[in-house]
C-alpha cells in the first residue's frame, strides 16, 4: 500500500503528462531492452522489461518479472531481448501487412555484453531458433531478415 | 438467466428456445462479433492477420482502418470519403453515434498539437489522487525506490476491495 501511494504520489507530481505520437512520417522501428538480476526479495526473479520506438513515437512497452529465476544476469537480459524480439516479430508482421516501408533490420539495444555474444553466437548456441544476422558495436546489436520459429 | 420480465412460463419444467441473441446472454459478445465482422467483410473489409478486432480496407492508394474494442469503434485512414461511407453504412446498419474527432478511447485522453497526439490517463489519475486522498502528500520526483523492499514480508490487507474494482 506505501508503495502504491508512493506511485501515486508520482503521479501527482504531473497529472497529465502523456505520451507524443509525433506525426513525422518516419517508420524506423528501434527497440531497447533491460532486465535487472534477482531483485525481487522474495522468489528471487528478475524483472524484463522493454520499450520499442516507431520513429520517435513510443509504440510498445512491457515490464514483466520473468517466469522463473535466472542464474545469470546474462540469462535474464538475454530473456529481456528474446521478449522483444516477439514483440519486434508481431508488429513487423503488423507493419507488412499495411504496406510500410521497408522496416526489416532493426537495432535492439541491449547494454548486456554477455547476452550480445550469446545472441551472436548463432553457431554454437543452439537455443537460438531465431536465424538471427547479427553485428554488433558494444552496446548495439542490429537484427536483420529475422524468421521466425513456427 | 431468468425469463424477461411479464413472460409468464405456463409450466416451471419449461425452457426457452432462442431465436435471436439477447443481450446478457454468455454468447452475446460473440454474435456480435460475429455480426459486426460479417457487416464489415460485406463492405469488404479484411481482418488484420495480427490483430483479429483489426479491420482493413486497402487500394493502392488509400487505407481505411477500423479499430474494435467490443462496440467501440476507432476509424482512421486517408481517404475521407470512404470513411464518411462506412460511417453512413454502418449507422443505417446499427444506428451508431458518431463522437467526431478522437477524445476519449479506453480511458485514453487524445489531445491534438501541432506535432502529432498526445495520449494521456489525466482523468484517471486526477480521480485516483482525489480517491486515496493524496491532495495532503508531497509530491515525489522518483516512482518507485528501494525503500519498499521490505513491504513483501508485511501481513496481508484485512481489506483488499480496494484493489479490485
Amino acid at each position: 500500500m506505501t508503495a502504491a501511494l508512493h506511485t501515486l504520489r508520482y503521479i501527482k507530481k504531473d497529472p497529465s503528462q502523456g505520451l507524443l505520437f509525433n506525426d513525422t512520417p518516419d517508420y524506423t522501428l528501434q527497440a531497447f531492452c533491460d532486465s535487472d538480476w534477482g531483485q525481487c526479495p522474495c522468489t528471487r526473479r528478475s524483472v524484463s522489461g522493454y520499450f520499442i520506438m516507431l520513429g520517435g513515437s513510443l509504440v510498445s512497452w512491457k515490464s514483466k518479472t520473468q517466469p522463473t529465476v535466472a542464474l545469470s544476469s546474462a540469462k535474464a537480459e538475454y530473456r529481456s531481448m528474446r521478449a522483444v524480439t516477439t514483440e519486434l516479430a508481431w508488429l513487423t508482421r503488423l507493419f507488412l501487412e499495411f504496406q510500410v516501408p521497408s522496416i526489416l533490420t532493426i537495432p535492439i539495444k541491449s547494454d548486456s555484453l554477455a547476452a550480445i555474444y550469446i545472441v551472436k553466437n548463432v553457431v554454437f548456441h543452439e537455443r537460438i531458433k531465431h536465424g538471427l544476422i547479427i553485428h554488433s558495436s558494444l552496446d548495439l546489436c542490429s537484427l536483420t531478415n529475422f524468421a521466425w520459429n513456427t | 438467466m431468468k425469463p424477461p420480465p411479464g413472460f409468464d412460463f405456463p409450466s416451471p419444467n419449461l425452457v426457452c428456445k432462442l431465436q435471436t441473441s439477447l443481450y446478457g446472454l454468455k454468447q452475446a459478445s460473440r454474435q456480435w462479433y460475429a455480426k459486426l465482422s460479417d457487416t464489415l467483410r460485406g463492405l469488404s473489409f479484411q481482418h488484420s492477420h495480427n490483430d483479429y478486432s483489426l479491420f482493413h480496407k486497402q487500394t493502392d492508394t488509400s487505407i481505411v482502418l477500423v479499430a474494435v474494442y467490443v462496440d467501440d469503434i476507432v476509424v482512421t485512414g486517408n481517404d475521407a470519403a470512404a470513411i464518411t461511407s462506412l460511417k453512413t453504412f454502418l449507422d443505417d446498419k446499427f444506428k451508431i453515434k458518431d463522437l467526431g474527432e478522437l477524445n476519449f478511447f479506453l480511458g485514453m485522453e487524445i489531445i491534438k498539437v501541432s506535432n502529432g497526439l498526445v495520449v494521456t490517463q489525466r482523468k484517471l489519475a486526477t480521480k485516483l489522487i482525489k480517491e486515496f486522498d493524496c491532495d495532503n502528500l508531497s509530491v515525489t520526483s522518483c516512482p518507485l525506490t528501494g525503500v519498499f523492499k521490505d513491504s513483501y514480508s508485511v501481513e496481508p490487507l484485512a481489506d483488499t476491495t480496494s484493489y479490485r474494482k
